[in-house]
Formats: structure tokens, sequence, C-alpha cells
């Protein structure tokens, strides 16, 4: 476990830690009853000089929303939702995908061969139009005709069996080549069981693939939730509010306070009240920043014979010259003779 | 030798194939596409605001999906036109999505040329500065390259706003009108990640390639180390970057519909989001479109590549 030496893990590791940790403490004692709300703003006189959604560093640090609701709030409470949306579902989709690849490791090799062929595809769709066709009818059409729950529990599903294919296919793939090892043949000869292989041998040989492939799926929800955000799509559910009942001004807004709904839902005020926008995308990029770190650091600690160590370099520079002694006559004349140097 | 070809065309059909089951996704998952359809294009038309009425079940509906697949490939196979729906009315899909799908092409290709010249000048030069530069500028470019694609996006767009908000001047249009049509702003977008990535990859490239005993030689010889760069080790690493296409390909798709939303542009993906939830062909047709081409190239390409270098695609892989 050498990995956690790596200040770069570290780093990025006490980020997502803290911010996920942080909203649950803060959200404990700050519930959403009691979230920080300023409508109207008065200066000493008591004159109203501003309304919401006010700017940042008037009062409100980084802000309020349309109903004058802490931007600061929001974010630090939607933490929580978007960090343990996705960490479930990167989970989910790694176990459905390690355990299936670990099956069909086992079956003959054409069948592995085919589906990573037809899987294939997976790299060419991109992920957010698949989800976007599945999700929207669910969450946008039949809202009504389902209940709540079984909505949400429909669209973590969904995001959990997108991924799973691909995985599969690498799980397969690298536990197939795992096996082609000579000291399995070995294994096999002693009477190891394929079960007693696949804990005793292989297990040990994947889990810091899984663990960098975790990561990554991490990386790749939150992208995904993030963009079905932008296309009005919240994982969280959605609520409409009338602005405007005569002119029938209608927006959607997320029920929870999910930094992808968050951004989805005021994308269109980046023109003017732009920071509504900028902080829960500034979530985003800190946790994704984070996340790659760690992604990097282990990278470098487990695949250390890929070409992501560079020692070559430093090995060409370092190197010096051989030292050349400077023989005096003497010494010249008898190595000539002698052929050695005393 | 007939077994071989034939299993070659069958592997080579399979991606083709999977893109088939994606796109009848819906049929497996919902009992009442057709009703979907109604409703969606009903609420495109304005004509209801909800969906109280529509009865909908959620399950596994593996027969009305095989056999939507199947009637799809046929219809496909020859060649007769896929129907669709917009502003209310059916429209045949064929001349039609040509123009997204062109500009979408353009934007695609544009970002690819750009990405693959910047990180080439990038690259050589990272390699040549001192090592502690060096290092620093490495983790630069890592940590850019970390950073969501939208962030880059609505950073772009906004960086454009506030300059034409504090000097008057509009540099390149931000959003995309027909008489006005934007390029410059699309690709910028498109390009700034896989250059990142090209750029890192290159630079592992390189690295991989001063260790081996040519680069060693010419320095013996007296031939200076930019040269050496420029020259030798350039050319042997530009061959393996083209194993990286298809990871850029990746990028470039998912980043370009990023772009499309927010810019209003009307390609490709803007065409499969707007359509898609009233007719789920759509979906597949343009996947299809974006897929087949790019996936012809790439496997010809490195089929040549392979044949030419003497190596075998699951060596690099």
């Amino acid at each position: 476990m050498t990995v956690w030496k790596s200040p770069l893990f570290l780093s990025g590791f006490l980020i997502i830690v803290s911010l996920f940790f942080g909203s649950i403490i803060y959200s404990h004692f700050v519930p959403n009853d009691k979230q920080p709300v300023m409508q109207i703003r008065y200066d000493e006189n008591k004159n109203a000089i501003d309304g919401a959604p006010i700017a940042p560093f008037k009062d409100m640090p980084f802000g309020t929303d349309r109903f004058g609701v802490s931007i600061l709030h929001k974010v630090i409470d939607g933490a929580k939702y978007t960090l343990g949306v996705a960490f479930f579902i990167a989970f989910a989709r790694l176990f459905f995908g390690t355990l299936l690849g670990l099956i069909i490791s086992q079956l003959p090799k054409f069948i592995l061969n085919t589906l990573s062929k037809l899987f294939e595809s997976f790299y060419y769709a991109p992920a957010t139009i698949i989800a976007y066709l599945l999700l929207y009818p669910v969450l946008q059409i039949f809202t009504w005709s389902l209940p709540r729950d079984i909505q949400t529990i429909f669209a973590v599903i969904l995001l959990v069996i997108i991924a799973v294919p691909p995985i599969m296919v690498t799980v397969a793939s690298e536990t197939s080549k795992f096996l082609e090892n000579e000291f399995i043949s070995s294994v096999k000869v002693l009477g190891g069981s394929r079960l007693h292989t696949l804990r005793k041998h292989v297990m040990p040989h994947l889990r810091p693939h899984l663990s960098i492939l975790y990561s990554q799926q991490l990386i790749a929800t939150l992208l995904l939730g993030a963009h079905l955000g932008i296309l009005q799509v919240f994982i969280g559910g959605t609520d409409f509010i009338t602005l405007d009942p005569l002119e029938n001004n209608t927006v959607p807004v997320a029920m929870i306070n999910e930094w992808s709904s968050m951004i989805g839902a005021n994308y269109f005020q980046i023109r003017g009240d732009r920071w509504i926008v900028f902080a829960p995308l500034a979530g985003f990029a800190i946790t994704i920043l984070a996340l790659n770190f760690m992604v990097e650091a282990m990278k470098r600690q487990y695949l250390a014979k890929s070409s992501y160590t560079r020692r070559t370099r430093k090995v060409r520079k370092v190197k010096t010259p051989v030292q050349v002694k400077t023989l005096s006559q003497e010494q010249f004349d008898r190595i000539m003779k002698t052929g050695t140097d005393n | 030798m007939y077994l071989l070809v034939l299993r070659r065309i069958v592997y080579f059909l399979m991606p083709i194939v999977g893109v088939f089951f994606i796109g009848a996704l819906p049929y497996l998952f919902f009992s009442n596409v057709q009703g979907i359809e109604a409703v969606a294009r009903l609420l495109e038309s304005g004509a209801i605001k909800n969906a109280l009425f529509l009865n909908q079940d959620l399950g596994l509906f593996f027969s009305n999906y095989l056999d939507n697949i199947g009637s799809l490939m046929l219809r496909l196979i020859t060649f007769s036109n896929v129907e669709y729906y917009e502003y209310q009315q059916i429209k045949l899909l064929f001349p039609t999505i040509l123009t997204p799908f062109y500009y979408s092409v353009k934007l695609v290709i544009g970002a690819f040329l750009l990405a693959i010249t910047t990180s080439l000048v990038l690259a050589l030069i990272v390699k040549i500065l001192p090592d502690k530069i060096q290092k620093a500028v490495r983790f630069v470019f890592f940590s850019l390259e970390s950073l969501p694609d939208i962030f880059i996006v609505v950073m772009i767009q906004y960086s454009m706003i506030l300059y034409f908000r504090n000097t008057g001047t509009l540099l390149f249009p931000i959003a995309h009108s027909d008489q006005n049509p934007t390029y410059f702003i699309p690709i910028l977008c498109l390009a700034i990640i896989p250059t990142l990535f090209l750029t890192r990859t290159l630079l592992f490239l390189l690295d991989d390639e001063d260790s081996k005993t040519y680069v060693e030689f010419a320095r013996a010889k007296g031939l200076r180390y930019a040269i050496i760069l420029y020259v030798h080790m350039l050319r042997n690493s530009l061959f393996s970057l083209f194993y990286y296409s298809k990871t850029v390909y990746w990028l470039l798709i998912s980043t370009l519909f990023m772009v499309e939303t927010v810019m209003a542009i009307p390609g490709i993906t803007d065409f499969m989001l707007d359509n898609g939830p009233t007719t789920p062909e759509v979906i597949t047709v343009s996947i299809l479109l974006m897929f087949v081409p790019f996936y012809l190239l790439f496997t010809v390409v490195s089929y040549i590549l392979s044949h030419k270098l003497g190596r075998t695609e699951e060596e690099v892989a």
C-alpha cells in the first residue's frame, strides 16, 4: 500500500473525502429548512438596494440563486448527493463488470473475441446520447405514470448497465492474458481448481487494475451526470416551477441540490448571473481533478513498467563520462611491456 | 483460407452490429415505444403539456427488441429510407441528415488536424526544455487535461463574452446562426482536450524512444540532440501515435455533443438529441454515419501499418 505515500494520491484523496464527509456533517448542522436565504438586500437605512440573485461577495459568499438561497449552501449540500451517487454507480459497474468478466474469461476464447468486437461499438457511441435516449422518456415524458422512486432506481440501474460491457471486456481480456502465464499451468498440475486460481492468483493481480478502473469509472460517472444535467435530465428527479403564470414560463428545477442538475437548470443564466453556474462547475472541476490525481498516482505505482515512468531521460543525462587516467611515461612503458597497470 | 477471410469479415462487421443493439435499446426497456413516440411528438408540437395518460411498463422485452433490430437492419441493407418526425410532419431521413452530418464532420476533422499540429509543436518544444521546467510544464498539461470538458467549453465561451463586454468587438461568433455559421470557437473547444492528450502521449513515446540504442549511437556520432529529436525520434513515434487515434476520436465525439448543445450548432449530435425521443431509429442511423467511415479508416490504416511494421495488433493494444 505504498500508493498512500504519494503526495499526488494523498492530496486527491483528501479533497474527495473532505468534500463528501464535510457535506454530510454540514447538512447535519444546517439542514435544508434552515438554509441561508436572502431575497432582498438592504443598506444601513433599510433601503432595498439589491434583489435575488445577489452577486457573490456581497453579504453572501458565492451569491444566491433566483430564489435567494445561498449558492455556497447549495454546493456544499449537493456534494454528498453527487459524490454518493457516483461512488455507488461506479462500484456497481465495477462489481458486475468484474463478475461477468471473470466468468467470460473461463469460457472458450472465441466468445471473448466476439464480445469484445461487438462491444467495441460502445467506444464510438457516446454514452451520454444512449443514456439520454433511455432516461429522457422516463424522467421527462411519463413522469406521472411511474412512482418517483422507481424512476430514480431505473436511472441508476441504467447508468450502471451502460458501462458494464466495456468493463467486462477489459477485465476478461486482462484475466485471460494473465492466465497464459506459465506458472498457471503449474497451478493446474498441482490440483488448483478454477475457483482457486481465480481467488488466489487472478484477484491479487487484478486488484490494482480494479482500483484504477474504479477511479476512472467515478470520473466517467460524474461527467455523464454533468452532461445529462446540461440536457435537462436530472437524476435526482425534476420539478417544474412556474415563474410567470400568465406567460406559461415554467423552468425545470432539480429536487435536490445535485451539482449536475444545478448546472443544467441554470445554464441559460450564464450570460447574466454566471455564479449560479460557475460554483457547481468549479465543484465538478475540483472533484475530477482530484480523482485524476489519484488515478495518475496509482498508475505510476502499479503500472510501473509502462511508459508512465520517465527514468530514461534522466539516466542519459546523469551518465558521467569514463574517467581518463593520465599516465606518466613510466606507467605507459610498463603497460606497453606487461599489459597491466601494476 | 476462406475460413480466415470469413472470420475477418465477421469480426469486422461485429462492431457495426453492436451499434444496432445500442440504438434499439428503448425497445428493450419500454413496453410501449410507439406511445412514447406519439407523446413526444405531441409534446414537441405543443398540443399537450404533460403526459398524464400514458401508461407505460418498464421491464425487459427481448422479442420486441430483436424484432426491431431485425427490421431496422433489413431496411438499411435494402437501402430503403427511414422516416422520422419533425415539426408535425413525417420526413425522410436521408437527404436531411446529411447537412448536420457534414457540419459535424467538418468540426471533427478540423479539430483533429488542429490537435495533431499543435501537439506536435508543443511536444517538441517541451522535450528540449531544461529538466526542471519540463517537469512543471508536464504537470500543468496533466492538470489541464484532467479538467472536465464541460468546464473548458463553458470557460472559453464565457471568456469570449467577457472580451466582448470589455472591448465591444466580438472576436468570433460564440453561437451559431444560419447567416453566420461558427467554426473557429467550436473547433478550438473540441481540440483542447485531444491536444493535451496527444501531447502527453507523444511525450511518453518520445521518452520511450530516448532509451533506444539508435539515439545513443546517433549522439555518439556527434549529431545534435535536437536533430535526432526532430528527425528520427519523431518519425519513429508518429507510427505508434496512430494507435491512440481511437481514444482521440472518442474524446472528440464525447465533447462534440457538449459543444453542439452549448453553442446551438445544428450538427449531428444535436439532430440526434432533437429527434431521438420521437424516432429512436434516428440514433442508430446517426451513430452508424459517424462511426462507419472512421471505423473503416482505422481498420484499414492499422492493417497497413501492422503489415508494414510487422507487429500484431495485440502487441500494441
